[in-house]
């Protein structure tokens, strides 16, 4: 799927992903509880993500494809999305 | 260890529809697969006894002549009966929603619905075909990669040609460990996209770290300044991590001892 950087943004907001941009990108972790659970970027420009970059940034965010189109187009939110996380094992 | 091997990750495509097939396979093609193509169920067994596959992706409707025909979940099954690892994925523009629930589990990944020529699903498709195919390929050659392994791209040519990633991650203080895969060295996952797509760079078992360039050298320098951001954020503000942070942070860890060591 097309990812606009827009889009990134739009995700590491509602995850509140404390971003933190370098020269080419903007990183954050996803904190739980204290605990550092993940970390996911994406870069700068207008482009937008191409289909292999989507996937990798989707496979850093651990959901797949339809979680992902759920997260982009919003009715996923941070809670549930921690909820996913934890069924998944990846938050204990 | 003295066995060629194939350079790319193999794919077998099963589509009964020539020119649908001949898409797929210039599809894979470019995404820096090994394609092969069979028109029928049977066709594809022959191929899978004849050649090595690393993932199997089948219409599942391979017969369109017949009512609510499913011979790619027969084939499914047929394969995962002879091969239990080998990773099939289906796909098929008119899966009936009611058949789904009960014939997706044959498959690894499922596409049920969805238009033949939908550029964007095709681009899943093959990522995800991409992860199977590489595992698949891991196994296939025995190879151990323990933790904070960087891998090197299995593409033509690449065994003769001076890997420039290697220089570059290691004037920035990042270790490589190599891997040897009969007689090849293996640091870093490099995807070289069809079409003048660019090359995407990936470290092994670290979903976060992977980075995208027009050139090979361009994406690891960017792929560096990344693993220096996230490991100035893990210094400037220390704090418990867990799951995927956890690996990477210890990834990033061993990394910076090995540099200033």
């Amino acid at each position: 799927m097309h990812v606009s950087t827009a889009d990134a943004a739009k995700i590491f907001a509602k995850l509140k992903m404390q971003p933190k941009p370098s020269t080419h990108h903007v990183a954050g972790w996803f904190v739980v509880d204290g605990k550092r659970v993940l970390a996911a970027h994406y870069s700068h420009g207008t482009k937008g993500m191409s289909g292999r970059v989507a996937h990798l940034f989707r496979k850093s965010l651990q959901v797949n494809p339809a979680e992902f189109t759920s997260l982009v187009k919003c009715p996923l939110s941070r809670e549930g999305y921690v909820a996913l996380l934890r069924e998944r094992g990846v938050i204990a | 260890m003295t066995t060629a091997i194939a350079a790319n990750p193999v794919v077998l495509i099963v589509e009964d529809n020539a020119r649908a097939l001949s898409l797929r396979v210039d599809a894979f093609s470019d995404a820096g697969f090994t394609a092969i193509g069979a028109q029928s169920a049977a066709a594809a067994m022959r191929e899978m006894v004849r050649r090595v596959i690393d993932v199997v992706l089948t219409d599942i409707r391979l017969d369109v002549s017949r009512p609510n025909d499913k011979s790619g979940v027969r084939l499914a099954l047929e394969i995962k009966e002879s091969d239990r690892d080998m990773p099939v994925a289906g796909y098929s523009a008119v899966f009936a929603d009611s058949d789904v629930e009960r014939d997706q589990g044959v498959f690894d990944a499922v596409w049920p619905k969805g238009s033949r020529d939908s550029i964007e699903q095709m681009d899943e498709i093959i990522e995800t075909c991409r992860d199977y195919a590489f595992d698949h390929l891991l196994r296939r050659h025995e190879i151990e990669y323990p933790d904070a392994v960087l891998m090197r791209d299995l593409r033509p040519g690449a065994p003769g040609t001076a890997p420039r990633s290697e220089s570059l991650l290691g004037k920035a203080g990042y270790s490589l460990k190599l891997v040897e895969a009969d007689g090849l060295a293996l640091p870093l996952i490099v995807w070289v996209s069809g079409k003048n797509k660019g090359v995407d760079v990936q470290v092994y078992e670290q979903p976060a770290l992977y980075a995208h360039g027009k050139t090979e050298t361009e994406a690891v320098a960017q792929l560096v300044e990344l693993m220096q951001l996230y490991a100035e954020q893990i210094e400037a503000e220390p704090m418990e991590a867990t799951g995927p942070a956890l690996s990477l942070t210890r990834f990033l860890h061993q990394r910076l001892a090995e540099a200033t060591a």
